[in-house]
């Protein structure tokens, strides 16, 4: 009886384990193990290198800068997304003429594909007639071309993300302080509590499962998300707006060099690991679970 | 009570909602020291009321004095006074000593000041044992307490108290009831504590304020309300079984007071006995309550019920009823006002005993 519980639940798993395995797992193995292979060439066939592929990174300056680049990159959106969601969210959480139109306006870029909001923003940088460069003409300063220096390149890429992930973090930070009790606002103006110091001792601690929830996100969407990079600046110029993941791309299927982007792949995905598991490791002692 | 001075006066407060008026000219007065219970049915206001006076909500007109200060436009932390929430308002994060330390740090007291004061209300509200808690590691009760701790710690001479012992259960809520009032005797706080259970709002207060739709129905002493209810609202509110409400036609016989206009008569269950003489009744149900039991009957278009010792005989299917003419309220039947004038001078608790005896 028991066997036949065993066959049927493994019947019910089978197709899911079927797409996992060759989809997911399979070409995971597959990476690591190209990654300590040589590519193939048309006259060579793959070699065992060990770390090889590895070694080479630490000689590679465009890794080298895709991996600063990343960092800086991961820094500025999660932090300036977070916090733009949370202030966002606050200043929605109540209700005013117009309150529906503006959460809407907020949540817009959300649903927009990535490529069309890249689109709209080299409109906003383009130098000369774009958004932003008329607005500097207007008050007397010179044009500039943000998506075009290599100096504001990775900043003007960093903008469009945060831009597009702002809204979606709102959502959850406005249910977050939609549980918050009423009466515990109540409670805290009886004793004179003013209403960054309420923000600070009550609200932000109890949204803090949200707050772990959307950085985790907010961690993998830097690292994840590129598209953008392919409209704006291909990693330009000067490889100043290079990302981890758009050189894997660029070495994997631009110069078809495999076996290092597999070695690349491997360094992405033990970073994203090793920040997902901290995170929670470290923030479970702070975040207050009800 | 009622002729010391004022400390908290409502005067002619209205508070409009959009579609509904919560509160229409309301005017009150509060002692100082007196545990004053604002006694009403869901909805009639006295909740509003209550956060009027905390400064939660802005009344549509009127003004609020405490000590002679007009405070109607004050902020909360501005009037002076602690409130204990229906639902606690504890803060799910801190621990029971940071829930209850939680207005003295945001008013920034001294440390040691704050660690004396959280020893002394710990220990008197019995909670020593639970500071490092979480409120969710606590009963019910506990978390009562914590609460309570809150509001006493403060050390203000006003605490409003918003149906603070309806998430009890009916034991905790009978123990509480004490310990509240002697909390209260004890720091002689001035409490105002709003409730739609009248056991506690008999059983606690100096002055009972009952409300109907937006207004006040009447104000006095427990006795007062119980034995002289101003109104057929609180005469039909007070009192389980509340008093039964006779058109005259059917106390026909009885010692009925001579009155010559439209009126009712109400008469309290225990003040209603089996007679000789008197009008007839048809019994309708009986209900055994240990000491007493509830007798319901029909006389003429009247239903009622009476209560008598459980060790009395049962009535007959058809019964004569009798009752005290000192024990009758007569009412208006078409204000529902209470007419004073056929009052008796004192009602006195002796009298009611010898009502008891008769039957």
């Amino acid at each position: 009886m028991v066997k036949r519980e065993w066959i049927y639940a493994w019947a019910l798993l089978l197709p899911a384990f079927v797409f996992l395995i060759t989809f997911t797992h399979l070409p995971a193995v597959q990476t690591l193990i190209n990654s300590l292979y040589t590519t193939p060439k048309g006259r060579r066939a793959a070699m065992f290198t060990g770390l090889g592929n590895y070694q080479q990174m630490l000689s590679d300056p465009v890794f080298l800068k895709a991996m600063v680049n990343s960092g800086i990159y991961a820094l500025v959106t999660i932090l300036a997304s977070i916090l733009l969601a949370l202030a966002m969210a606050l200043l929605v959480h109540r209700s005013f003429r117009g309150v529906g139109l503006m959460r809407m306006s907020f949540f817009t870029p959300t649903v927009l594909p990535l490529i069309a909001v890249a689109n709209i923003w080299l409109f906003f940088y383009a130098p000369g007639f774009g958004l932003i460069d008329q607005i500097r003409v207007f008050f007397g300063l010179a044009s500039a071309n943000y998506a075009g220096q290599p100096d504001t390149a990775l900043y003007a890429v960093a903008a469009v993300t945060i831009w597009k992930e702002a809204g979606f973090f709102m959502i959850f930070f406005l249910a977050a302080l939609q549980t918050v009790p009423e009466t515990l606002r109540e409670a805290a103006a009886i004793e004179g509590c003013s209403r960054w110091t309420f923000f600070r001792r009550v609200t932000l601690p109890l949204i803090m499962p949200t707050t772990l929830f959307v950085s985790v996100n907010a961690v993998i969407n830097a690292f994840r998300l590129v598209d953008h990079v392919f409209v704006m600046t291909k990693g330009g110029p000067d490889n100043a707006s290079m990302l981890l993941l758009y050189y894997i791309f660029e070495t994997g299927f631009r110069y078809w060099d495999t076996a290092y982007a597999g070695a690349l792949t491997m360094v992405l995905i033990a970073i994203l690991a090793a920040v997902g598991i901290g995170q929670f490791f470290l923030a479970d002692k702070r975040v207050h679970y009800r | 009570m009622q002729t010391s001075d004022p400390f908290i006066q409502i005067d002619n407060v209205r508070r409009a909602f959009e579609n509904s008026i919560a509160l229409d000219g309301v005017s009150v007065s509060f002692e100082r020291g007196a545990f004053s219970v604002l006694l009403g049915p869901s909805g009639c206001g006295k909740s509003t009321l209550l956060r009027l006076i905390a400064g939660l909500d802005q009344p549509t007109a009127g003004v609020i004095w405490v000590e002679g200060k007009d405070v109607t436009a004050l902020p909360p932390s501005g009037r002076d006074l602690s409130m204990v929430f229906q639902s606690y308002a504890l803060f799910p994060h801190l621990s029971v000593a940071q829930n209850i330390l939680f207005g003295l740090t945001v008013r920034r007291t001294a440390k040691a000041d704050m660690s004396r004061r959280l020893a002394v209300v710990a220990q008197m509200m019995g909670l020593s044992a639970f500071l490092d808690r979480k409120p969710a590691q606590l009963s019910g009760g506990q978390q009562q307490r914590v609460a309570l701790a809150r509001a006493v710690i403060s050390e203000r001479p006003i605490c409003l108290m918003d149906e603070p012992l309806s998430n009890l259960d009916a034991k905790l809520r009978a123990e509480m009831r004490v310990e509240l009032r002697a909390l209260q005797q004890k720091l002689r706080l001035t409490v105002i504590y709003v409730t739609h259970d009248q056991v506690e709002a008999m059983t606690m207060a100096d002055k009972i304020i009952v409300m109907n739709a937006g207004r006040v129905d009447q104000v006095g002493t427990p006795e007062q309300i119980y034995t002289r209810p101003a109104s057929t609202f609180t005469a039909g509110f007070i009192g389980t079984p509340p008093m039964a409400l006779f058109d005259p036609v059917d106390l026909a016989g009885g010692p009925v007071p001579q009155v010559r206009q439209p009126h009712v008569i109400g008469l309290r269950p225990e003040d209603i006995h089996l007679s000789h003489s008197g009008p007839t009744a048809r019994l309708t149900g009986v209900e055994y309550l240990g000491a007493d039991r509830l007798i319901s009957a029909q006389a003429g278009q009247t239903a009622f019920i009476m209560r008598t010792p459980a060790s009395a005989p049962l009535p007959a299917p058809k019964f004569r009823f009798g009752w005290l003419a000192a024990s009758a309220s007569v009412f208006d039947a078409t204000t529902g006002k209470r007419l004073p004038q056929y009052d008796f001078p004192t009602p006195s608790l002796a009298q009611k005993d010898t009502t008891h005896e008769t039957a």
